[in-house]
């Protein structure tokens, strides 16, 4: 396990969120200065990386189940990680259920959908089983082979990019904070959270990951303009995946990208099946240390399953939506509550050894 | 161990059987695969759907069906047919004249929605003979497809307007665009006919272009080059490179747009010998003059097509964004300045005729 093998994790875990369901999130939220919206949300999570990462460093070689529980005691770690546990489950079930409607529409429309979320369920398990430094060589690999492809899918469209589209630019009442909708979308920025499970000897140092993220601040407002720029933001708000759709405006004549959107869709499902890994990963660790202490392998066997009986039963997208929805506020207490537990643990060892 | 081994190879087979997609298969020679959709009013029921086919032979397969609805009419063309008929390698849409004045959006939404159909595809209006232009076959070269017509690869040029699918919905809902859908009509020769463009207005057809007024529309959305241009005096002229600088302003009136249009030019036809400064002042008042009378036709018509409403976007709320075509464009007032710089006259010389004088 080296540093830049988790650095490419953590690109990849928020290079799928932005790829599914943040887009058409700040579309919705907001019809002027998309830009506003999307750099709150990567201020607040560079804020709560750093408190987290600062919080861990104090605790070199122990996760944060461990670092709460040092402090809070078994019982109350239980309560207060309980909602995460939740999170992850849902979250796990609902993306690939995104994913898996998002296949059925672009590319497999004669396959059944339970055909398709057995494969995404078969492959996650697998890694998820083998412990996490497989995930992390399977996320080098895929760094390798799909971000140019995630890369080319996103700004093949750039020849139609029609820039008088970014006005209106200024939105000084930012009425998009008043939106439900919109907290949700901080969604996308959770791909940090398993940053606490790994143990790690020598702990991240946060300026570091910051630079990552000012990167990845780039691809969120990349993903939301490109489909605005070319569509504009009254047509852009009509579609159901406007990144799809935004690819498949270029005309090459060579036969290879005659189906652009394909190159959209498989790269963002690689990416998929990586995220679905990690975060069934983390489940399946933080139900073994707090609730039921078992082989893994039972425990992530049978979170599988109940998430193909659990997506089975999301039989629409409106569903689908309403469930993302409700599901981003445990995910929302996760993002918030986590970093600040490690960092007031933190805090609270200081005072004691003091 | 070696117990573990079989149950997992046999775990690791079973993944390459879902992979397959075998639910999704359906063999190439088991497919059509139409290039060409055309559209129109049916005789009995709301569209009368035509699909052209290229076969192996060079020969064009016509498949027809009259419905309710598009879908519908496709269903019961795949009822019909002995294979699958495949939209994904749609290249264009035809939609007849009358169903175009009607209004075009549930066509354009149609072939948005549909998942086997690329948006990249391209619109065209048919005027005249609808069913003369899709039954049309060209006889001497058979590999002519009629989409290449509209291909930027292939048989384009710039004096036809070229509009795809997902250009003519974003404009269809665009607050501050329309645009200039291309008209053709059964050709003689070729398969088709060029007639100018369609002004659309809110996916209405409203007015027509002519081919020349098309051409001026081009150089002006600074898309298109290399057309020919004709002056009254016999002289002939081809553009290399157009460039539009706008000027907005926002006065108490409403909106005011300067535009100084650059051409780079070469001379092709002298047939008086004027000098180049002539031309030059022949070709800038011309182009003037057809500027103007395109821009206050669009005016009459409501329809913004070169896409002024962008430029000002800017300026604008989005409250006065969503009432730029009722409210604010018909109020703008517009000026058009033309520079020319004669590049070259190709292989020969300027002021030809004084050159002979001296000789």
């Amino acid at each position: 396990m080296t540093k830049p093998m988790v650095v490419m994790l953590f690109i990849q875990l928020h290079l799928t969120a932005m790829l599914s369901i943040f887009t058409v999130r700040i579309l919705e939220v907001t019809s002027l200065a998309h830009w506003e919206a999307i750099l709150l949300d990567c201020v607040l999570e560079m804020l709560l990386v750093w408190v987290y990462l600062k919080g861990l460093s104090r605790f070199p070689g122990k996760n944060m189940i461990e670092i709460i529980s040092e402090t809070t005691g078994t019982w109350l770690v239980r309560l207060i990680l309980l909602p995460f546990a939740v999170f992850l489950f849902f979250h796990l079930t609902l993306l690939n259920r995104y994913q898996i409607f998002k296949i059925n529409v672009v590319l497999l429309q004669d396959t059944p959908l339970w055909a398709i979320t057995l494969i995404y369920m078969a492959l996650p398990l697998y890694a998820a089983c083998k412990g996490f430094s497989v995930i992390l060589r399977i996320s080098a690999a895929l760094f390798i082979f799909y971000i140019p492809f995630v890369l080319f899918s996103l700004f093949i469209s750039a020849h139609n990019f029609d820039f008088h589209n970014i006005f209106p630019i200024w939105d000084p009442k930012m009425t998009f904070l008043a939106q439900p909708t919109y907290y949700s979308s901080l969604i996308s920025f959770s791909g940090f959270l398993f940053l606490g499970m790994l143990s790690l000897d020598k702990p991240f140092k946060p300026s570091r990951l910051m630079l990552v993220m000012i990167i990845l601040a780039f691809f969120y407002l990349s993903t939301v303009y490109v489909p605005l720029l070319i569509f504009s933001e009254e047509v852009a708000i009509t579609f159901q995946y406007p990144n799809v759709l935004a690819s498949d405006t270029i005309d090459l004549e060579w036969v290879v990208f005659d189906w652009l959107p394909t190159f959209s869709v498989v790269s963002s499902t690689g990416l998929g099946i990586l995220e679905a890994a990690t975060t069934l990963w983390t489940a399946t660790t933080l139900i073994k240390k707090l609730f039921l202490p078992i082989n893994e392998v039972w425990i992530a066997s049978g979170l599988t399953l109940a998430m193909f009986l659990l997506s089975m039963l999301v039989r629409n997208s409106s569903d689908l939506n309403h469930f993302l929805l409700m599901n981003s506020i445990p995910g929302i207490y996760s993002m918030l509550v986590l970093p600040l537990a490690v960092a007031l643990s933190g805090l609270w060892k200081r005072r004691a050894s003091a | 161990m070696k117990r573990r081994i079989i149950p997992r190879l046999l775990l690791a087979f079973c993944l390459p059987c879902l992979l397959s997609g075998c639910w999704d298969i359906k063999d190439i020679n088991k497919r059509y695969l139409p290039v060409v959709m055309g559209i129109c009013d049916g005789k009995t029921e709301t569209y009368h759907v035509t699909l052209q086919v290229p076969t192996v032979t060079g020969t064009t397969q016509i498949l027809e069906q009259e419905a309710k609805s598009i879908s519908k009419a496709l269903d019961l063309i795949r009822t019909k047919s002995e294979k699958h008929v495949d939209l994904l390698h749609l290249r264009l849409i035809l939609i007849s004249e009358k169903m175009a004045e009607k209004g075009i959006d549930d066509i354009i939404d149609y072939a948005i929605r549909a998942d086997d159909i690329s948006i990249k595809g391209m619109v065209a209006i048919v005027t005249g003979d609808f069913q003369k232009a899709l039954h049309h076959q060209v006889g001497p070269t058979p590999e002519v497809s009629s989409y290449d017509y509209f291909s930027e690869e292939a048989g384009w040029t710039p004096n036809v307007s070229l509009v795809r699918l997902w250009e003519a919905y974003k404009v269809s809902r665009s607050y501050t665009q329309d645009t200039a859908i291309p008209l053709v009509e059964a050709g003689t020769d070729t398969l088709y006919e060029f007639r100018g463009s369609a002004i659309m207005r809110n996916s209405k057809m409203v007015g027509t272009l002519t081919p020349d007024e098309t051409l001026i529309n081009n150089i002006f959305s600074e898309k298109y080059t290399g057309g020919t241009i004709e002056t009254a005096e016999d002289a002939s002229i081809l553009i290399k490179k157009a460039t539009v600088r706008h000027r907005i302003k926002w006065g108490d009136s409403g909106p005011q747009l300067n535009s100084k249009l650059h051409l780079d030019i070469e001379v092709s036809e002298n047939k008086q010998g004027l000098s180049n400064q002539e031309i030059t002042e022949e070709i800038k008042t011309s182009i003037e003059k057809r500027g103007a009378n395109i821009i206050d036709k669009l005016h009459t018509l409501k329809a913004d097509v070169l896409g002024i409403g962008q430029l000002f976007k800017p300026k604008m709320t989005v409250a006065q964004l969503k009432e730029w075509k009722e409210r604010w464009y018909p109020k703008l007032q517009s000026k058009i300045e033309v520079e020319i710089n004669i590049r070259n006259n190709i292989y020969l010389k300027d002021k030809l005729r004084e050159n002979n004088l001296r000789m």
